[in-house]
């Protein structure tokens, strides 16, 4: 073990020269490389730090996505369709008291002349 | 961040042109390893980031590979004339690194490790992947085993097997060509 690491550190000795021989088109080129990756760092950076409430969004809405969107459409439709319905049920019981309060009165009540002189005489009192 | 990548940017470069044997795909490989280091791992701590990153450079050399594979098949496919010079190519491109600016004591001193440089580059370059993936990590990276293990994706015992085959298989190809570390 110890002749393998005495091997390995020589061969490192001289992994370290080839290293420090690139020549300068190479390691202008690789500072380039790392100026850039940095600039991408300090974007997600600033990502995160403008906003916590993403990054939750992302962390834990985003995989749920779907199922979030199919429950939100399920809410929006089981609501339209009970206002829908209510609507319907306005329309049907108006329908029935008009006719409730129609038939309160027989229809020969409308030919009576005494029942005529009554309704002007409310009308005139009111 | 910034002092972690320019510590191991040049080795990085080394390790990608061992691997793919081409400094503009070596380049490009580094590039995408520090892209994908600053963008997801940026805020983690500065312990993880040897590790981290050498999973990323790794992953990337291999996804090389694999494109490559696809594209050599495409030219096998419908070509005839495709070449197959990368060994000598390769000896070119090394030789020509080679000329740099390191000034050791004497020329006699600098052509002697300038050569023995040549060699032993040559030699970890003709490793298999993961011996040679192991060796640097361990001995180059200076990364202990744990550390090694995560980054393979690998257990130790696999690490210590890689780095133990690696240093004999490096050692016994020096030492027939008459270098004795």
């Amino acid at each position: 073990m110890n002749k393998e690491r005495e091997i390995a550190y020589k061969v490192r000795h001289y992994l370290n020269l080839g290293a420090d021989e690139i020549d300068r088109g190479t390691t202008g080129r690789l500072f380039e490389m790392r100026m850039k990756a940095l600039s991408h760092q300090q974007v997600a950076v600033a990502q995160l730090s403008l906003a916590g409430i993403g990054h939750i969004a992302t962390d834990v809405f985003l995989p749920h996505a779907r199922a979030l969107v199919a429950i939100a459409v399920l809410v929006f439709t089981v609501f339209g369709v009970s206002t829908w319905n209510d609507f319907q049920k306005a329309d049907e019981n108006g329908v029935i008291d008009s006719a409730l309060l129609a038939d309160d009165l027989p229809i020969n009540a409308y030919l009576d002349k005494g029942f005529q002189a009554w309704l002007s005489e409310h009308a005139s009192q009111d | 961040m910034s002092d972690f990548l320019a510590s191991v940017e040049r080795r990085a470069y080394k390790q990608a042109l061992f691997a793919v044997r081409d400094g503009e795909a070596a380049l490009d490989i580094v590039q995408d390893s520090m892209l994908k280091l600053a963008e997801k791992y940026g805020n983690k701590p500065a312990g993880e980031l040897p590790m981290l990153f050498q999973r990323i450079l790794q992953n990337t050399i291999r996804d090389f590979y694999r494109r490559q594979k696809v594209r050599s098949l495409w030219t096998t496919l419908f070509s005839a004339f495709s070449s197959s010079d990368d060994e000598d190519a390769d000896l070119l491109e090394t030789l020509e690194v080679e000329q740099g600016s390191y000034s050791p004591a004497t020329p006699h001193g600098s052509l002697e490790q300038t050569q023995v440089l040549a060699i032993i580059e040559e030699e970890i370059k003709r490793l298999p992947l993961r011996q040679r993936e192991a060796f640097l990590m361990r001995y180059w990276e200076d990364m202990d085993i744990a550390e090694t293990a995560a980054a393979m994706g690998c257990s130790e015992g696999s690490v210590k097997t890689h780095c133990s085959r690696a240093t004999h298989s490096l050692a016994t190809a020096l030492k027939a060509k008459g270098v004795e570390l």
